[in-house]
Order: C-alpha cells, then sequence, then structure tokens
C-alpha cells in the first residue's frame, strides 16, 4: 500500500547500491515534491558504502517545460488577459508549496488585477497591497468577496487547490468546473 | 523515521496527507536485519536480529507470515 502514497520506494539491501538508491528516491523526493520511503535492515547501519556520490548534491532544478506547450500556455493566459474585461487573481496553496511567492506579487504588481488568496494560500501574497481583494472560500466568503470573485469574467487561479469546502457550494467557482482549464507548467525560476 | 509494520502503519496516515499536498518527504523505517550471509559479527546482539528478512522469522511487528514486504502488497482483497 505504500507505493500509492510514495514517488518512489526502497529498501536497503546491498551497501553497493544503497548509495545510488537513496540518491534516486532523494532525487524523486525533491523533484516531484512528493514522499519517498526508504526501508534500512538493521545490520545495514553498521556497514561501510562508498560516499563519493556525498559530493554531488541532488538535483533540485526541475526539468524545462515544454517549449511548445509553454507557448501555448503563455499565449492562451495573454489572450485572456487582453480581452477580459474583469480579471482577477486568486493565489492558493499550491503557489506557495511551488516556492511562487515573488512571481506573484510580480504578476498581481504589474497587471493591477484585483488579486485574492483562499485559506490554504494564506502567507503567499501580501494582503496590505492596495489591489488585494480578500480570502474567497466559496461559500462561506465574506459578500463583497464573494460577488467580486465570482463576477468576474477571468480567474487566473495560482496554485489551485480543488477542497471540497469550495467545490460543493452552489455558486461558487469551482461549480464551473467545465469551464476550468488548468495547466502544468512552472516558472522559469524554478 | 519509524519502525517496520506498526509505527510505519500509524504514520501513513500524515504520509499521504504530505502526498496529496505535495510535501517532500523520505519516510526512513527501520527495518529488522536482511540475511545471514551479511549479518554480522558473531558476537554482536545484531546476529540475533540479522537472518530474520531471509529466515522468514516470525518476529514481533509482523503478521505472522514470515513475510517482511506486505506494506508493499495491496490489502484490500475483495471490494464493493
Amino acid at each position: 500500500m505504500v507505493k500509492h502514497i510514495s514517488v518512489d520506494t526502497t529498501v536497503l539491501l546491498d551497501p553497493q547500491t544503497a548509495p545510488a538508491e537513496i540518491d534516486r528516491c532523494l532525487t524523486s523526493m525533491m523533484q516531484q515534491s512528493r514522499p519517498v520511503y526508504i526501508g534500512v535492515p538493521v545490520d545495514m547501519s553498521h556497514l561501510e558504502c562508498d560516499a563519493s556520490a556525498l559530493r554531488t548534491a541532488i538535483p533540485r532544478a526541475l526539468s524545462p517545460n515544454d517549449p511548445q506547450l509553454e507557448e501555448e500556455v503563455l499565449g492562451k493566459l495573454r489572450k485572456m488577459m487582453e480581452q477580459s474585461k474583469n480579471p482577477i487573481i486568486i493565489v492558493d496553496g499550491f503557489a506557495a508549496r511551488n516556492k511562487l511567492q515573488d512571481q506573484c506579487r510580480e504578476l498581481s504588481e504589474l497587471t493591477g488585477f484585483p488579486t485574492f488568496n483562499t485559506y490554504m494560500g494564506k502567507g503567499c501574497i501580501d494582503e496590505t497591497m492596495l489591489n488585494f481583494g480578500g480570502l474567497y472560500t466559496g461559500a462561506g466568503t465574506y459578500e463583497g468577496v464573494k460577488k467580486a470573485v465570482e463576477s468576474a469574467d477571468a480567474v487566473f487561479w495560482i496554485g489551485n487547490v480543488q477542497v471540497c469546502t469550495m467545490a460543493r457550494t452552489s455558486g461558487s467557482l469551482l461549480t464551473h468546473a467545465d469551464r476550468f482549464q488548468h495547466w502544468r507548467v512552472h516558472g522559469s525560476g524554478g | 523515521m519509524t519502525t517496520f509494520g506498526p509505527g510505519e502503519l500509524s504514520a501513513y496516515c500524515s504520509h499521504a496527507g504530505a502526498y496529496a499536498e505535495y510535501v517532500p518527504v523520505a519516510h526512513v523505517v527501520g527495518y529488522p536485519g536482511r540475511m545471514s550471509s551479511l549479518s554480522q559479527r558473531r558476537d554482536s546482539l545484531l546476529t540475533i536480529l540479522g537472518p530474520a528478512m531471509e529466515n522468514h522469522t516470525l518476529m514481533h511487528h509482523t503478521l505472522g507470515t514470515g513475510e517482511f514486504g506486505f506494506v508493499f502488497r495491496d490489502h484490500i482483497v475483495v471490494e464493493t
């Protein structure tokens, strides 16, 4: 069952392969930002192994985006930004998880779009900015904020976390999920 | 860091939560010893623990089947 909740697993049975097994798991852990499982038998902890791999840092840079996909996504986003009359930005939980704090602020400042956050996105965007509009939590949202968010004609939802409190409320943005377009690309800053 | 068996099973709830929310976590699990050919010095306590996995020893923290890889198997045998 542990394989369903881990991006890589190993049980270290051979001191010859143990360093490479550990490095492979840690690399997957960093690149996919998800848990890994490393089993260490009691007698392995006392054996010596080759330490030369310690001189090489675990790679943390993400592999580059597919250039064609990136261009397509940027084109669509630019078109939406230019054509919409009432666009907004929502900064959600996975924005912070992907260390997009600086990029979110830059986008918000450059566009001047009204910017909102969610409870999982708390702390990712500066709430004292002049164009900060409030906290969006689906049906439980403060009325003025709810109206502002749900009357937008384009929503740039960064780091979207699809949580039930937002999905199951009438009138909330996520009830219009068929109108959503999802992209998984990352910024050049990593 | 947990023990093998019950320790890791108790940690799976948070392990799965980290998976769902994209948190990098290395779950290190202390296993019984591997096999007799690679076990430690005869005078060591580890000699007693050492061959457990190869010999399918019935040990505390296991399901009593002598199998040590059970956490890697699917456990739902019937579903509806």
